[in-house]
């Protein structure tokens, strides 16, 4: 090749280069926005970057059931032990494993919770709204993102596709359906109306702390009326193979990395259709030696009460949070024998943090029971 | 595959590959290759049927009137005459059966008939109106001994589906575009930053202006019993901008496309709003159509010797000046008639825009001695810039007005349209209230239309006086890099494309 010829394709290539540098920060500034204030699924997952290397003891890890029950500080309180919640709402069973390989890359955690609800309700398609949700969740050049969303090719179900009232549409299988999940530039680009000095925190990742340890707070109270006939069921129903897959590669994970597993239920308005499942994703986990835990066997021991407890039928508001997580701390302490390994700068940080986070405590949990008091009242 | 999608860009990437690693001796059947794959990716898989009929009967025609031109004549017309026959009916009854059949049906009813038949719902194959014209061309054009027929079907099939032209055209002659088509074509920098470089401002023109502009149309078009007055000049000269940033948008793409393979494609705009009169206009607007109906319709007819026998006959009644005019009128009503006919088989095309734009031409003829009094009368400075400007805003107009009928859902709709930019017209406040905000579009997006189209001005003027990409070439690195990514980054940003998005079609791929 003469000098010319290498000349060009050295420029070429500078060309190329700059497109992409370009390209990777202009799809930053599109995204929508994080908000790097209070309090939002989002920063949780963007504190998570934030934590040192390898001091958190148990991540517990799901969707949006994962988000709305664990509260690391008060676990920390209780118990001594680090926890992280790492979690996003719609995550469905397809994308836990690339979700728990992106939160090992991090940490080591001895314990791993996964939160089971999710996984098990998940069909073998995904919306695009659910991994849009996570995806974007996630930093641009993580090689994860890359995966999870090529694991989903051929059965995301786009926005247009979805069938109102249940159901859940027709996938897109297209050759290239997945582009503008990978290139999220294609669907955001339109933000440019919308830019504004939130839209450049997209490079914040490793700066900003989440003030709740990923825990998301819902201060709403809304009333429930559970079946407690429901945890009596023995039955076993099929899981999709979406959910098995997803159950199998999690148990893979923790062998191949040496940590422990605890799946459980949290306690919401469990359903005979959610009890058949779990008993039959218990029976795959007790098979490879782990264990599984329906939480909606003990809310008298839990002590939660449905009437100021619940933020919707799904989640609990922080109250409910507050009683869950005490008393599953109390259980991991003694079964797992987990206590605090923190020292020097690690520990004041987050002894810090949880007097930040019980002035935040109390006044969510103010504002849940004046929101209670309104309900009541009228 | 639409010319702006990502399957389309990842097929031309692998086309380009596959086209420079072949030896260059055969390049061009890996063109014909990708041109097959392009029309069973992009047409109903029957479809091809008609593709190949028309590759046959077009090159078989053309063997056949080479072979008996100049010994037996009259053969080789039956040839000529037969293949012409064969593509157009083809043409005829995929894309007008429709027609027929809903005015037979409607004859049929009026006359009380127990007639009716079914209205067909025939798939018709990609590109059909522009590769028949060019099969057509080919043939007349092998007839005229202008060019030699091709021995090698290979590349007859490719001359008529080469795939970026294939949808939209230019409808290009053999003669033309044969030398760059199955020339050894070796690897040009040049051609293949210019020609990525012209794709790139053409998907600029699609994507950030057009899909803005048809927003705005399509809103007002939509209910124009509520968007009345200002509201259908608006949209009328909206539309006009539309259509031609659509339209030359699909053709930087489709020539862009060609350049990088080394393909040298006939243009078919040259500034068409700087025309000062209706009849300049349409040697600036889709030029090989025109140049098409001018070679083929328009000549034959002032040639054909019934015609001159008409011609002469008249001379000697009303004068050689007026019998002149009179038989030129007729032949270009011919030429308007089939151009209507040509985008489609509805009045609106035949009888509203046809009929509009022969009558603009008439009259800018006929009317001339009657202009040129005007001028004089209040002493019109011809040389003014204020004269130019003052003719390309008619010409702007009297263009935008017809396209009313290209526009509209038909022959009544146009009409209705055009009173009721009339009788309604009483609500001037629409140019500055901000009422285009209903049709979607935000302020800041009419802002940048508006700047999109400044740009789109600004590198008209500078084409006037030689390639805008030759002049950026002379310029620094920096500075053309930083214009490079400017362009790039804006049809990515600014651009109407993705999943919440569903894109209006280029309008001439329709056709």
């Amino acid at each position: 090749m003469n000098r010319t010829g290498s000349v060009l394709i050295f420029k070429s290539l500078i060309f190329v280069l700059i497109f992409f540098v370009l390209l990777f920060h202009i799809s930053g500034i599109l995204r929508p926005s994080i908000t790097i204030e209070g309090n939002n699924e989002r920063l949780g997952m963007l504190g998570y970057y934030a934590e040192p290397k390898n001091t958190i003891d148990v991540l517990y890890f799901g969707s949006s059931d994962a988000t709305a029950f664990w509260i690391p500080f008060k676990a920390y309180e209780q118990a001594g032990f680090t926890s992280y919640t790492y979690g996003k709402s719609m995550m469905r069973a397809s994308m836990f494993e690339d979700m728990l390989d992106e939160a090992l890359k991090t940490q080591s955690p001895s314990l791993v919770i996964i939160s089971l609800r999710t996984i098990l309700q998940s069909g073998d398609t995904v919306e695009e709204a659910a991994l849009r949700s996570v995806s974007d969740a996630l930093p641009y050049s993580t090689i994860n993102r890359w995966k999870l969303i090529f694991r989903n090719r051929g059965r995301i179900v786009p926005a247009g596709n979805l069938i109102e009232n249940g159901g859940t549409g027709e996938p897109d299988t297209g050759l290239f359906a997945e582009v503008p999940y990978y290139f999220d530039i294609m669907k955001y680009h339109d933000n440019w109306q919308n830019i504004w000095e939130g839209s450049y925190h997209y490079r914040s990742i490793g700066e900003f702390e989440s003030g709740t340890k990923g825990y998301f707070v819902r201060t709403g109270i809304q009333p429930q009326k559970r079946d407690g006939s429901v945890p009596k069921i023995q039955k076993t129903t099929e899981l999709s193979s979406s959910a098995e897959t997803a159950l199998k590669s999690l148990i893979r994970t923790a062998d191949e990395n040496g940590f422990d597993l605890l799946f459980v239920m949290p306690p919401y308005c469990e359903t005979a259709q959610d009890r058949m499942l779990f008993n039959r994703a218990a029976e795959i986990i007790s098979a490879s030696g782990y264990t599984a835990i329906d939480f909606n066997e003990l809310y008298d021991e839990i002590g939660i009460d449905e009437l100021n407890d619940y933020y919707d039928p799904g989640h609990t508001n922080v109250i409910g949070a507050g009683k869950y997580t005490g008393y599953l701390a109390g259980y991991l302490s003694s079964r797992y024998g987990l206590e605090n390994h923190l020292s020097g700068q690690d520990r004041s940080k987050w002894d810090q943090g949880l007097e930040l986070w019980k002035a935040e405590e109390k006044e969510a949990i103010r504002n849940c029971l004046s929101k209670r008091k309104t309900i009541f009242d009228f | 595959m639409t010319l702006t999608s990502f399957s389309f860009f990842v097929f031309f990437a692998v086309c380009i590959l596959c086209y420079y690693i072949l030896p260059q001796k055969i390049r061009w059947t890996g063109l014909l290759g990708f041109s097959i794959l392009f029309f069973v990716f992009s047409s109903p898989p029957i479809t091809g049927i008609f593709l190949l009929g028309c590759i046959i009967v077009t090159h078989t025609c053309c063997m056949q009137i080479h072979r008996f031109k100049k010994t037996d004549p009259g053969k080789a017309k039956g040839f000529l005459i037969c293949g012409i026959i064969i593509d157009l009916s083809m043409l005829a009854v995929l894309k007008y059966s429709n027609f027929f059949a809903l005015h037979w049906n409607a004859i049929a009813a009026r006359a009380h008939l127990n007639a009716s038949v079914r209205i067909p719902d025939w798939p018709v194959p990609l590109g059909i109106s522009f590769y028949t014209l060019q099969a057509v061309g080919l043939m007349a054009d092998t007839w005229r001994e202008i060019t030699e027929p091709e021995h090698n079907i290979f590349k007859s099939a490719l001359f008529i589906a080469y795939y970026p032209q294939l949808t939209s055209g230019p409808i290009a002659r053999y003669e033309e575009l044969k030398e760059s088509l199955f020339r050894e074509n070796a690897f040009s920098w040049t051609n293949f930053t210019h020609g990525l470089q012209r794709m790139l401002w053409g998907l600029f023109k699609k994507l950030v202006l057009s899909a803005r502009l048809a927003l705005v149309v399509d809103g007002i078009n939509g209910d124009m019993e509520v968007y009345n007055g200002f509201y259908i000049w608006i949209a009328a000269g909206l539309f006009m901008l539309q259509l031609y940033t659509d339209f030359s948008g699909y053709m930087d793409i489709i020539i862009g496309a060609s350049e990088v393979f080394g393909i040298k494609l006939p243009e078919n705009f040259r500034a068409p709003f700087f025309s000062r009169s209706v009849r300049e206009f349409w040697q600036r607007w889709h030029i090989t159509l025109g140049a098409f109906m001018r070679d083929y319709v328009f000549y034959p007819i002032q040639h054909a010797y019934r015609f001159i026998h008409i011609r002469k006959a008249l001379s000697q009644k009303i004068g050689r000046k007026a019998a002149d005019r009179l038989t030129t009128g007729a032949a270009l009503l011919c030429v308007w008639f089939l151009t209507g006919l040509w985008h489609g088989g509805a009045y609106k095309y035949i009888f509203g825009w046809g009929l509009w734009f022969w009558l603009c031409l008439i009259l800018g003829q006929t009317g001339e001695p009657l202009w040129k009094k005007l001028r004089v009368f209040f002493k019109v400075r011809e040389s003014s810039f204020s004269w130019r400007l003052f003719q390309i805003l008619r010409t702007f107009i009297l263009v935008s007005i017809g396209n009313i009928f290209f526009r509209a859902g038909s022959l009544k709709a146009a009409f209705r349209a055009i009173s009721l930019g009339f009788t309604s017209a009483d609500n001037p406040w629409i140019l500055f209230d901000g009422s285009y905000s209903q049709f979607g579009l935000s302020q800041k997006e009419v802002f940048l239309t508006f700047a999109g189209l400044l740009i789109l001005l600004l590198v008209s003027v500078l084409q006037q006086s030689g390639s805008v990409r030759e002049k950026i070439d002379r310029q620094g690195i920096v500075f053309r890099w930083v214009l490079y990514f400017m362009l790039l980054f804006a049809v990515i940003v600014f651009g109407k494309y993705g999943p919440d998005y569903n894109p209006a079609d280029f309008i001439y791929r329709g056709f």
